[in-house]
This record gives structure tokens, C-alpha cells and sequence, in this order.
């Protein structure tokens, strides 16, 4: 399989980025390439200009509790502070995809990962054969064919529930300088739109974690066939601040899922149910149920939306129950 | 659209090579077909197999998701690499002696990985193998002989440093 052809930017800094973006319309960014260039292997989306963004410094900088855009996976994994600050980021990487897809994949391209769907990651010709997919050729949706249809492709990425457990805060660079967003509003319910704010030639540089992070117990569950390769079928992520130290009652808490919306979700009411509780068995056992009764899979992965449902409250059960200092 | 060309100055396996790639080439297809080093395996050219693996300045990377103008300047090994000269590198005489090998269409991917866990960790548990391979895919063996197979270099080689008295390097135990 080739990938199309395509013109290569390789800027060495945001203003070149800037520059580029602004003389071509049609572009895409480029990670490690580990989404992007399966994409283009399968035609899906092909832009005639690539602005790669691994030879920026400035997505590579670290100050303080901040994650660089540019960072790999592998880096995010093994990094000593975030371990120490944010530790369920390095753990939670560490079950993406492979330790040689790590090598490559930043968690920049991480949080932009493009929406999935059983119509959509398919080759030219099973799309031809299958009427193809709203995100790609067709006009209609073909998981939920409705008039003026929204594309429901699942979100898959890993990292951004996690980061949303610990409250991060997205920084993108533009040509008009840099804004910060809550990662909890950057997404938009829509499988192709898929962010809520973007603006013409914006990149994200860094995440930036609020002061309080370390004092965040988080924990992540994440449903795939093997225990390597797969996507997340199904993700949860809690986060609890203790009144008075770890096990005690729950201050604040925070309860985000992946791969079952389009787009990294923030189920606030639920979490809203945890503060000024102590966790208990019975406590996560409500909680998991009223997770799985919320969410509504598509059936567009390889799981079954039903068996997807259904272990949304095993995976939110398990995550509350890990926060306990004891498990 | 007409297809862009550039020259790309690569250094694969310590000899500086100048190729002529499409910007849209990966490495896996400038290794195979521009410097006919057919070792470096296309699998699935998707990242699910792990048959394509070389290593960038030490690091084991899918070439197939790797685009060559990427890693321009960068050093670049490709399992012919791995040898010295006309002998086999330990872990390669490791994977035949352990039947690590069947069709031997996955073993230059394992074995770019394997190389890269044992500069890392000389002394790797199972479990620490399984780890570090988890993204290698193999049709044939099961995977039993090849974990006994970085098990048997890492021994042989703890047991050449011990000889020697101090630690060497995996490719200087020739
Ligand atoms: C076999 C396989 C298994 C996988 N399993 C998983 C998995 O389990 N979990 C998971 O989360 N992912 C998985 N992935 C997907 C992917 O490897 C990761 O999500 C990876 O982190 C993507 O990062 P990248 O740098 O390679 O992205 P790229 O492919 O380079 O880019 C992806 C998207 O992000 C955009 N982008 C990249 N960087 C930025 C930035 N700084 N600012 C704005 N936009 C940007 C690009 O324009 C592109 O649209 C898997 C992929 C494969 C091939
Ligand atoms: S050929 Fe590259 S991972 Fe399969
Ligand atoms: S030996 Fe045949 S695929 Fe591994």
C-alpha cells in the first residue's frame, strides 16, 4: 500500500508552521503518523499538504506541570515527573497500541486521533462495495441513517479521559497567538467536525495540568480484546480528591469515558454522586449501573454495542474501586 | 496531482545512501526498493504485525508509519545490520539454535526489538520479553521458542561477560 502523493512541510518552528498553513488551504498536521498515514493508506481523507510537526522544539517543551504535544508515547510512559505528578497518564499510555506504535505516536496526535468507525477504516474498495461512509464519500451515515445526519464514529483515544481526570487544559498556537481551552470542552459531538473551536492553522502545543493534579487519585479502565494492539472498546476514567487523605471521603471527583461517543466524554452528574461519600462496593456498584444505562455505543466497532454497554459499568466499578488506597 | 520528489540523504546500516523518494514514500519503501535491503519485512503496512521494524537512532520504529523524509540525517539499522560481517550477531545464532524461526517471515522485526530490549536490559524476565514484543505478530511459532530464544542470548551473554570479567556489548561478543 502507497501512501498518495503528497507535499511534505518539515518546519523547524511555530511561525514556519504559521506560514505554511497559511498558504495552503488543504493541509494536515503530522504526528508520528501512526493514524494519519493508516488513513492515507486507505484514502481516507487524503490532503495534497502535510506539515509535519516533528521538528518543532516548541512541542517538545516542558516546563512545570506541563505535557508537550510533541512528546512520543513511549517518552509520556517512562517520564520520572509525570509519574510522580500524574501517574495514571504514564500507566494509561502504556496500553496504547503497541510498544513499537509508542515509539512514534505523540500524544498530540493521541488527543486529535480521528474518529473510528467500522465504514469509515476500511480500504477504497470495501468502502466502493459498501456504499461507502458519511466521513468519507457518501452522504448518508450508514450506523444511523437520519435526515441531516451527524456522523457517530467513536473516539478511541486513551489519554484524553485520563487527562480530563486530572482537569487538564489544552494549549493551541495560531497565527494569532496562544489560547487555552479545558480538554473537557475542546471536543464537539460530531464525528467529523470533532472539535469545538478550531481555528484556521491552530496546532496544540502542551497540556497544562492545574496546581491540584498530584492531589488527584485516578484510575483507568480500559475494555479491548488483547492485551496489546487494540483500541479501546470501551474507557473510563475516575479521578477523586480525598477530604483527608487517601480512602477518606471524597471531596471532588471526576468520571470521563472514551470509544463509546464521538467524542472523550465528562459524565459530571455521576461524578457529582461520589462527593462527600466514601467508596464502597455498593456505592461503585450504582454508579457503574447508572454509567452504563447513560452511555449508547453505535455498533461500529468489532464489540457488539450491547456487550460495550453492559461493561461500561463493570469498567466504571472496577476504576472506583482501584482509587482505594487498599487495592 | 504530479508526484513530489526530493533527494534524501539517509544513513542506513552506517553507509551513507542518496535516494531519490517521493515525499509520500515511508521508509519501509525506499529501504526495500530503493536500497534493495529486502530484509525489513512489508507485513500488514499498518502497523498490526510489526514485521517492518528498524531502528532510528537506537529505537525499534514501524518503517511502513515512518515517512523516509522524515528521518533524514537520522541512523538508520536495518536487520542486515545486525550482523558483523559475515558472522551472525548472538541473538540471531540465539533465534536459530532456539527454532525461533518458521516461515521467518516476522524474525527481522522481532529480532530489531529484541536487540533494542537487550541494550536496554541484559537480563529480561519472560514476562519483560512478552513486554517489549507485544507488538511483534508471529503466524508460526507460538512464541515460546522465541522468548526462549532472547532468554538464551541474554544468558550466553551474562555468561561472556562473566568470562571476560566485565560488561560488553551483545555485538561485541563475536
Ligand atoms: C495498530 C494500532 C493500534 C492502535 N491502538 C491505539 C490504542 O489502543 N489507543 C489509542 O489511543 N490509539 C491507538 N492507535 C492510534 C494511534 O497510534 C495513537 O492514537 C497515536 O497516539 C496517534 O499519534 P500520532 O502522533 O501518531 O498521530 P498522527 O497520525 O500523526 O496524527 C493523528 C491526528 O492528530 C493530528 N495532530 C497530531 N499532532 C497534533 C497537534 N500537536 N495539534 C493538532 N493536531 C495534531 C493530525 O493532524 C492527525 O489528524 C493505534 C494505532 C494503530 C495503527
Ligand atoms: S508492516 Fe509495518 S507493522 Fe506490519
Ligand atoms: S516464523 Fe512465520 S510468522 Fe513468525
Amino acid at each position: 500500500m502507497r501512501v498518495p502523493d503528497l507535499q511534505l512541510h518539515r518546519p523547524t518552528s511555530l511561525d514556519e508552521v504559521f506560514a505554511a498553513t497559511q498558504r495552503h488551504g488543504e493541509y494536515d498536521l503530522l504526528g508520528g503518523g501512526t493514524d494519519l498515514l493508516c488513513n492515507y493508506k486507505w484514502r481516507l481523507n487524503v490532503r495534497p499538504q502535510v506539515i509535519s510537526l516533528r521538528h518543532l522544539p516548541e512541542l517538545r517543551e516542558e516546563l512545570g506541570g506541563a505535557l508537550a504535544a510533541g512528546r512520543t508515547l513511549y517518552e509520556v510512559e517512562h517520564c520520572s515527573i509525570l509519574q510522580e505528578l500524574c501517574p495514571e497518564v504514564p500507566r494509561a499510555a502504556s496500553k496504547i497500541a503497541t510498544p513499537l506504535i509508542r515509539r512514534s505516536a505523540t500524544l498530540g496526535g493521541n488527543l486529535h486521533l480521528d474518529t473510528r468507525c467500522w465504514h469509515f477504516n476500511q480500504t477504497a474498495e470495501w468502502r466502493m462495495a459498501h456504499d461507502s461512509c458519511l466521513k468519507a464519500e457518501a452522504d448518508q451515515c450508514r450506523v444511523q441513517p437520519v435526515p441531516g445526519d451527524v456522523c457517530v464514529a467513536t473516539y478511541s483515544g486513551d489519554l484524553a479521559p485520563v487527562l480530563m481526570g486530572y482537569g487538564a487544559i489544552a494549549v493551541v498556537a495560531g497565527p494569532e497567538g496562544e489560547r487555552s481551552v479545558a480538554l473537557k470542552d475542546y471536543f464537539a459531538l460530531d464525528g467529523i467536525r470533532r472539535f469545538a473551536d478550531r481555528r484556521s492553522g491552530e496546532l496544540m502545543v502542551r497540556l497544562d495540568l492545574p496546581q491540584d493534579a498530584s492531589e488527584w487519585t485516578v484510575r483507568y479502565e480500559k475494555l479491548r480484546l488483547r492485551a496489546t494492539f487494540d483500541f479501546p472498546e470501551g474507557g473510563v476514567a475516575v479521578a477523586v480528591r480525598w477530604t483527608d487523605g487517601p480512602g477518606s471521603e471524597v471531596a471532588a471527583a471526576r468520571i470521563a469515558t472514551t470509544a463509546y461517543d464521538s467524542i472523550p466524554r465528562l459524565h459530571e452528574d455521576l461524578a457529582a454522586r461520589l462527593v462527600g461519600r466514601c467508596i464502597e462496593e455498593e456505592l461503585a456498584e450504582e454508579l457503574g449501573a447508572s454509567l452504563r444505562d447513560q452511555v449508547r455505543p453505535m455498533k461500529n466497532t468489532s464489540m457488539s454495542p450491547a456487550y460495550r454497554k453492559k461493561m461500561a459499568r463493570v469498567l466504571c466499578k472496577r476504576a472506583i474501586l482501584a482509587c482505594l488506597p487498599s487495592s | 496531482m504530479s508526484s513530489n520528489r526530493r533527494i534524501l540523504r539517509l544513513n542506513v546500516n552506517g553507509q551513507p545512501r542518496e535516494v531519490l523518494a517521493r515525499d509520500a514514500d515511508t521508509l519501509l519503501d525506499v529501504l526495500r526498493e530503493e536500497c534493495e535491503l529486502t530484509g525489513t519485512k512489508r507485513g500488514c503496512d499498518l502497523g498490526t504485525c510489526g514485521c517492518c521494524t528498524v531502528q532510528i537512532d537506537g529505537e525499534p520504529v514501524l518503517s511502513c508509519l515512518t515517512l523516509a523524509a522524515e528521518v533524514e540525517g537520522r541512523d538508520i539499522i536495518t536487520v542486515e545490520g545486525l550482523r558483523d560481517g559475515e558472522r551472525f550477531a548472538p541473538l540471531q545464532e540465539a533465534w536459530a539454535e532456539a527454532g525461533a524461526s518458521q516461515c521467518g517471515f516476522c524474525t527481522p522485526g522481532f529480532l530489531m526489538a529484541a536487540d533494542r530490549l537487550l541494550r536496554d536490559n541484559p537480563d529480561p524476565d519472560r514476562q519483560e520479553i512478552r513486554e517489549a514484543l507485544a507488538g511483534n505478530l508471529c503466524r508460526c511459532t507460538g512464541y515460546v521458542k522465541i522468548v526462549d530464544a532472547v532468554e538464551r542470548c541474554a544468558a550466553e551473554h551474562r555468561a561472556f561477560c562473566v568470562a571476560r570479567g566485565r560488561t560488553v556489548a551483545p555485538s561485541e561478543q563475536v
